[in-house]
């Protein structure tokens, strides 16, 4: 029993590594540009197979396929926001809504078209795991939470600190206001979609060490990942790492006490009733 | 009923020309008329729905001219933007929400200099903290957990960091306490002694007036009245409909 508990343990911090930045991703677009991106969660399918493709298919090393990865999907999701979001820019929240759902499927199936859909691993050489006090842990495990809580960490900073994460939280604050400022409103929303579709990239190649690439990995996490971005308070990226925690740790441990094909209602419940104590999330929303 | 309908648009630093603008689907400003000089206070009064406020957010460029002009000293800035409005010096003080809430006092006016070089701005904090000593004191507060008044000086010091020539206003006094709003009212009599033409919109006429060059008055929006602050101080009419006596 408290071997499970310990490897319990493991698990909801190794995938609560992946549920964070796409969870970030979510809290990002919804913290600025006040809609929720349900195609997030294909960002991080799109980041998986594309970590895939470029190692498995071009032959590089695994961390500058996934680097490119994550790099090109930032650059695809700033596209459709240039484009397809920016056109819809001040017609409420509904089209935004209507057409995330629509990119969500075009994503899938662009997936689904290329790689099918059977189940792929990235070709990661075998390790021994560590076993620290009963706790076992592969180096890839250790490897997508160090990843995880580095990019989290950077993404906070780059908000805090530099010129356009200013400009980032001015215009989440007070939009008008940023305006009469002479903050330019669309240079700050393409990098916030940018970041974004990086981070949920991101995500989706850490969830892929950690098990196989499915063209529905993305649309398995979107509802974690949501739950974890409301609960961190949206707009909020720290607290989307502790909720992504928080949630992965219920999930876990309801397996003590229930089957897990409940685990994800789990997470859900959990939700509901930390809103019910703290309606604007753990930490409080945007920040 | 304009009074200023043939106003030279060299003269003042700002001119406003019979405006008509408004909502998408609701005109409320159906021609008005406002000239402001260099370093000229001058305060807007009317009752609510007038057009006060939109007529400031027209001129700072939150609102799309439908027709008239804006001349801002000398420059056409009718279809600018609000940054390009910012940057040839005219700066906006919404009524509500001044602050970015969740940000610092330091960070609230950086924002304000955001469209300009850090070189063209240096001297502005000192300014503004001449003007306003107690966000100096309180740089690193986050500005949402400020006293009404302390808001409003993080408010007028953001507009004033990319030093702008002309200042509009909308309703500064609003939830402060008779003490705070005279001495909010002395701070903007000594921005406007520096040479800031002020454009305020009040609704706390009387003491607004005492310390004001001219006045506009709007009903319905069109110009009612216009004059020297003291004479519309004084006009019955004025009087009857805005200051509550006679």
């Amino acid at each position: 029993m408290s071997e499970l508990i310990r490897q319990y343990l493991v698990s909801a911090i190794v995938i609560a590594s992946a549920w964070a930045p796409t969870a970030a991703g979510i809290s990002l677009i919804y913290g600025v540009l006040r809609y929720p991106n349900f195609a997030l969660g294909e960002f991080m399918t799109l980041g998986g197979y594309l970590t895939l493709g470029l190692s498995a298919g071009f032959g590089m090393p695994l961390p500058l396929a996934a680097l490119i990865a994550v790099i090109a999907a930032g650059f695809v999701s700033l596209a459709v926001d240039q484009t397809a979001f920016r056109a819809v820019r001040r017609a409420g929240i509904l089209p935004p809504i209507l057409l995330s759902l629509g990119l969500m499927l075009i994503l899938q199936n662009v997936v689904r078209a290329f790689w099918g859909n059977g189940a792929w691993q990235l070709d990661l050489p075998l390790t021994r795991p560590y076993d620290w006090l009963g706790f076992v842990i592969t180096p890839y495990q250790l490897m997508c939470i160090a990843v995880s809580v580095l990019a989290i960490g950077a993404s906070y900073m780059v908000l805090l600190r530099t010129r356009f994460g200013k400009a980032v939280r001015a215009l989440a604050d007070n939009p008008d206001l940023a305006l009469v400022s002479g903050i330019e409103p669309e240079p700050v929303y393409a990098g916030v979609a940018f970041m974004a579709g990086l981070l949920s990239a991101l995500g989706g190649v850490l969830l892929g060490l950690q098990s196989v690439l499915t063209p529905l990995m993305g649309w398995d996490s979107l509802l974690p990942a949501f739950a974890v971005a409301i609960l961190g308070g949206l707009g909020n990226l720290m607290g989307a790492g502790v909720a992504a925690l928080i949630v992965a740790l219920a999930g876990e441990y309801s397996l003590l006490f229930v089957q897990s094909s409940y685990k994800s209602a789990v997470a859900f419940v959990v939700l509901a009733l930390i809103l019910i104590v703290r309606p604007a999330g753990i930490l409080g929303g945007r920040s | 009923m304009s009074m200023i309908s043939a106003a030279p648009q060299t003269a003042g630093r700002l001119l406003g020309e019979a405006l008509v603008a408004g909502y998408r689907e609701m005109e409320i400003l159906h021609g008005v008329s406002i000239a402001v000089a260099g370093g000229e206070f001058v305060t807007v009064l009317g009752p609510n729905g007038s057009g006060k406020s939109t007529l400031l957010k027209t001129l700072c460029g939150l609102l799309t001219v439908k027709r008239g002009a804006i001349w801002l000293l000398g420059n056409d800035v009718t279809r600018a933007s609000a940054r390009d409005r910012l940057l040839a010096g005219m700066c906006y003080v919404p009524q509500v929400r001044g602050v970015f809430a969740s940000m610092s006092v330091m960070e609230n006016l950086e924002m304000g200099a955001f469209a300009k070089r850090a070189s063209e701005v240096s001297d502005a904090f000192e300014r503004v903290f001449t003007y306003f000593p107690r966000l100096a004191e309180r740089r690193r507060q986050i500005a949402g957990s400020m006293s009404g008044g302390e808001q409003q000086m993080v408010a007028i010091g953001r507009a004033l960091i990319a030093s702008p020539s002309v200042l509009l206003l909308d309703e500064p006094s609003a939830g402060l306490s008779p003490a705070a709003v005279d001495d909010l009212f002395g701070r903007i009599r000594n921005i406007a002694n520096d040479g800031v033409s002020i454009v305020l919109v009040e609704q706390n006429a009387a003491k607004a007036l005492e310390v004001s060059d001219r006045a506009y008055v709007l009903a319905d929006g069109v110009n009612r009245l216009e004059g020297p602050a003291l004479h519309v101080l004084h006009d019955p009419e004025v009087r009857r409909l805005y200051l509550g006596g006679d």
